[in-house]
């Protein structure tokens, strides 16, 4: 008995890394094409940009709960960016620390008697503020809702035709608008735009912009720094031709408000509400027969803080997971649809078995597989063979994205931090990525019973942030 | 037996699976290191070729030295980027100037060379510098490229034929992009606006009258690059003529003329709500005290940037203050139209 689930275990566990493998391969020539095609339109990057006047109005939306630490600067870098016209929403979402005040206080805000749209239900908006200072800042105060239910408040609240999703800790280039604009500027297809998303931690970060890029010391996020490349670099940039990208990250995604309305907006019953609004925005388009695109700029145009200890890594990644599995299931109708396209037969399936199911066909497979060794069903030669290939696939993987960023970006200058993310990418394999795979069983295991989830908070050290 | 052949068999692929995955990531990573390598000694290369060469472009604006250092082939691309970077940024004279040092550096024919190149980058560069150049003998080459399957080479080409001989270029330029779904607007529209609206009036009229009118909403992104004066006329000739929504609002957004008035009044009440939005604005462009009425009408539509737009018409409307506007706010009975009132008084400060 033990020797024949073994047996079927070495197998799974086999076509499983031959799958991954040659899936994340795969992904990889794609986006290694992408960028051989955008290099040269990417030489005209460094070329002066003059505004053309047809860049669509955009309104960026920033839902806040308990930010009053950073609030404050993250809005005033919002309203430093570079863009002809864009409209700054923060959405305070029943906080409990006094960032309403705060924001008061610091934009000089006087309520305002704005004919608010209820285009998306939302719970209920107790007022609505403009600055004195800046005639394109409002801010919205509503009862707690959770980040999806802000969101939809503040696209109720929007005028303009695209909408900027951004977290309050995001750190955006003053040219990022810009930069995410430009798929809508060529393709009238184009329903939702997302960008490459960075870790910040290390970094020098002065009101609110970049200054220098760099590494942190803490070894846990030299980690998360290899998995965001791999995730990003490959994952998201080898989707995006096929358009089939099946998420845009929360920190930082332009969408067409009119095609979000229309789906129904954020939905507010998931953890993911990022993932599951690109992935229901695939369903619908798809099933309805509609053209559209949905891209990625490959440009690092947002940086984000990562979690720099265990409990707070932990309760993100057990969210992700819940997300990412909650997403599939509300819209598995997409998964082999008959109009689904590469999404439905491709990159749905591919996202369920390697993303969704992943962590619990590594970790069960090495637990049976560990289970028939000590049982004597299987030598441990062989069980080591297992692990090497396991290993060897998650170097092979990380390699890859860091010859990606090598050709493409390059941006960390230094050999020295080169040579360090090379160390990490040997540690993010050898016990990190167990680990996560562990916290993700656990998010797997909370999506099948089903516990209710929530935005979660997160420990926020902002040691790179400076004002001055 | 069978389980130990099998097992056998698993262990032999998973063991050189796992050994293949770590020579594979070896390799990348060898071949990691030698990028970083290249890219050292390619940033070094374009140190020195900044120290030399950024002086001399900067003298380059107001004279041209007499003696000019030698620049190594694999210094072109380099060249190109920075002389063009300048070139984008400059107008007038230093441009004439540093179009001379390019072509005494024999950047004329290096670019062309480029243009034969099989990487995108050095085409892209090769015919950006002779679009910079703007010299007669390439308006064949850019003819040539106009037509390229790439958009990035034909716009670029569009541009080129612009700065060579702008007369001609426009209409080619027009009628090659109601064909293209490729190219962009954006650009199109700034290679438009760079030549001029003296280039560009007459042959857009031209263009523009003789298009059917599934082609004219192709044209409406341009509309801005010509003389407001000429533009006026074909505005109000499509507001009386053509029936797309698409069209008409591309219309109302541009029209200033009170001439197109009537026409403008009659779309307040189209079927479509975008035409009633842009209808509203239009109005509060040109419209005079006698549109009132139809305005407050607007403040009830069941679109909220109906009653929007409409709301901001009316303060705009001549004779509307402080005073009439509460006046109006008292008389309305529509709470939606009071309200949005209410939103566009604070907005433009006027209580």
């Amino acid at each position: 008995m033990l020797q024949g689930l073994a047996n079927a275990m070495q197998w799974l566990l086999l076509i499983y890394f031959l799958g991954l493998t040659l899936g994340y391969l795969l992904l990889n020539m794609i986006a290694l094409h992408a960028v051989a095609n955008s290099r040269a339109s990417r030489s005209l990057d460094s070329l002066p940009h003059l505004y053309s006047g047809l860049e669509p109005p955009i309104s960026l939306l920033m839902p806040a709960y308990n930010e009053a630490a950073n609030i404050a600067g993250s809005v005033r870098s919002m309203l430093q960016l570079a863009y002809p016209e864009f409209e700054v929403i923060v959405i305070n979402d029943g906080s409990k620390d006094g960032t309403m005040d705060v924001l008061k206080q610091a934009f000089a805000l006087q309520p305002f008697p704005e004919a608010y749209r209820v285009r998306l239900p939302t719970r209920p908006v107790r007022a609505i503020y403009h600055s004195t200072r800046y005639p394109n800042l409002r801010v919205i105060d509503k009862e707690n809702g959770g980040k999806a239910d802000a969101l939809n408040a503040g696209i109720n609240a929007s005028r303009y035709p695209l909408f900027c999703a951004v977290d309050a800790d995001s750190i955006l280039q003053r040219d990022s608008l810009q930069r995410v604009v430009r798929p809508y500027l060529s393709d009238p297809r184009v329903i939702a735009a997302g960008g490459t998303v960075r870790i910040a931690n290390g970094c020098t970060v002065s009101r609110g912009f970049l200054q220098s890029i760099g590494l942190p010391r803490n070894p846990l996020v030299l980690f998360q720094i290899v998995e965001y490349l791999r995730a990003f670099l490959f994952g998201r940039m080898g989707w995006s031709p096929i358009n089939a990208m099946l998420i845009i990250s929360g920190a930082f995604g332009l969408f067409r408000k009119a095609a979000v309305i229309a789906a129904g907006g954020y939905r507010t019953d998931t953890v993911g509400e990022d993932m599951e609004l690109v992935v229901r925005l695939h369903r619908i388009y798809r099933q309805t027969g509609q053209p559209y695109r949905i891209v990625f700029v490959t440009d690092p145009i947002c940086w984000t803080e990562a979690p720099e200890d265990l409990k707070t890594l932990k309760n993100q990644r057990v969210r992700w997971q819940r997300g990412l599995m909650e997403s599939l299931w509300l819209n598995r109708a997409l998964l082999f649809h008959r109009k689904g396209g590469l999404v439905g037969w491709l990159a749905f399936p591919f996202v369920l078995i390697f993303e969704g199911l992943g962590p619990l066909i590594e970790l069960g497979g090495f637990l049976i597989l560990a289970a028939a060794a000590l049982g004597g069903a299987i030598s441990w030669p062989a069980f080591g063979a297992f692990l090497l290939l396991a290993i060897g696939v998650g170097l092979l993987l990380s390699a890859s994205a860091l010859l990606l960023e090598e050709i493409t970006f390059h941006v960390y200058p230094r050999p020295a931090q080169v040579a360090r993310l090379y160390l990490a990418m040997l540690g993010e394999n050898i016990g990190f990525r167990q680990l996560n795979s562990w916290w993700r069983l656990l998010g797997l295991w909370r999506w099948f019973i089903g516990t209710k989830g929530h935005w979660g908070e997160m420990q926020r050290s902002a040691k790179w942030q400076s004002d001055k | 037996m069978d389980y130990a052949a099998h097992s056998d068999l698993l262990l032999r692929l998973a063991w050189w699976g796992g050994i293949g995955a770590l020579a594979l990531t070896f390799l990348l990573l060898t071949q990691g290191v030698l990028l970083r390598a290249q890219l050292m000694l390619r940033q070094r290369r374009e140190r020195r070729f900044n120290e030399t060469w950024r002086p001399i472009m900067a003298q380059a604006l107001f004279e041209i030295p007499d003696s000019l250092p030698r620049l190594p082939a694999r210094s072109i691309r380099q060249f190109l980027q920075l002389w063009i970077h300048l070139m984008e940024l400059l107008r007038g004279e230093g441009t004439r100037n540093l179009t001379r040092l390019a072509v005494a550096c024999g950047m004329d024919r290096a670019a062309r060379a480029c243009v034969e190149k099989r990487s995108m980058t050095d085409r892209v560069l090769g015919l950006l510098a002779l679009t910079h150049m703007a010299q007669e003998r390439d308006w064949e080459l850019m003819l040539d490229h106009l037509g390229q399957e790439n958009p990035l080479l034909s716009q670029i080409a569009a541009r080129g034929l612009t700065h060579i001989r702008p007369r001609e270029a426009i209409p080619l330029i027009l009628a090659q992009s109601v064909q293209r779904k490729d190219w962009s607007s954006v650009r199109i529209a700034n290679i438009l606006e760079e030549a001029g609206p003296d280039a560009v009036t007459a042959p857009f009229l031209q263009f523009a009258t003789q298009l059917p009118s599934e082609q004219i909403p192709l044209l409406l992104p341009y509309l801005h690059t010509i003389h407001e004066t000429e533009l006026q006329p074909l505005l109000f000739y499509w507001l009386q003529t053509e029936q797309s929504p698409e069209v008409l609002v591309g219309c109302l957004k541009a029209v200033r003329d009170p001439l197109a008035l009537p026409a403008v009044r009659r779309l307040a009440g189209h079927a479509d709500w975008a035409v009633r939005v842009h209808a509203a604005s239009a109005l509060g462009r040109i419209g005079l005290e006698e549109d009132r009425a139809r305005l407050v009408a607007l403040l009830s539509d069941r679109e909220w940037w109906v009653r929007y737009r409409a709301a901001q018409a009316l303060v705009s409307l001549p004779g509307m203050n402080a005073v009439a506007l509460r006046a109006l706010q008292a008389g309305l009975t529509d709470p939606y139209g009071r309200d949005i009132l209410a939103q566009v008084s604070v907005e433009r400060g006027l209580v």
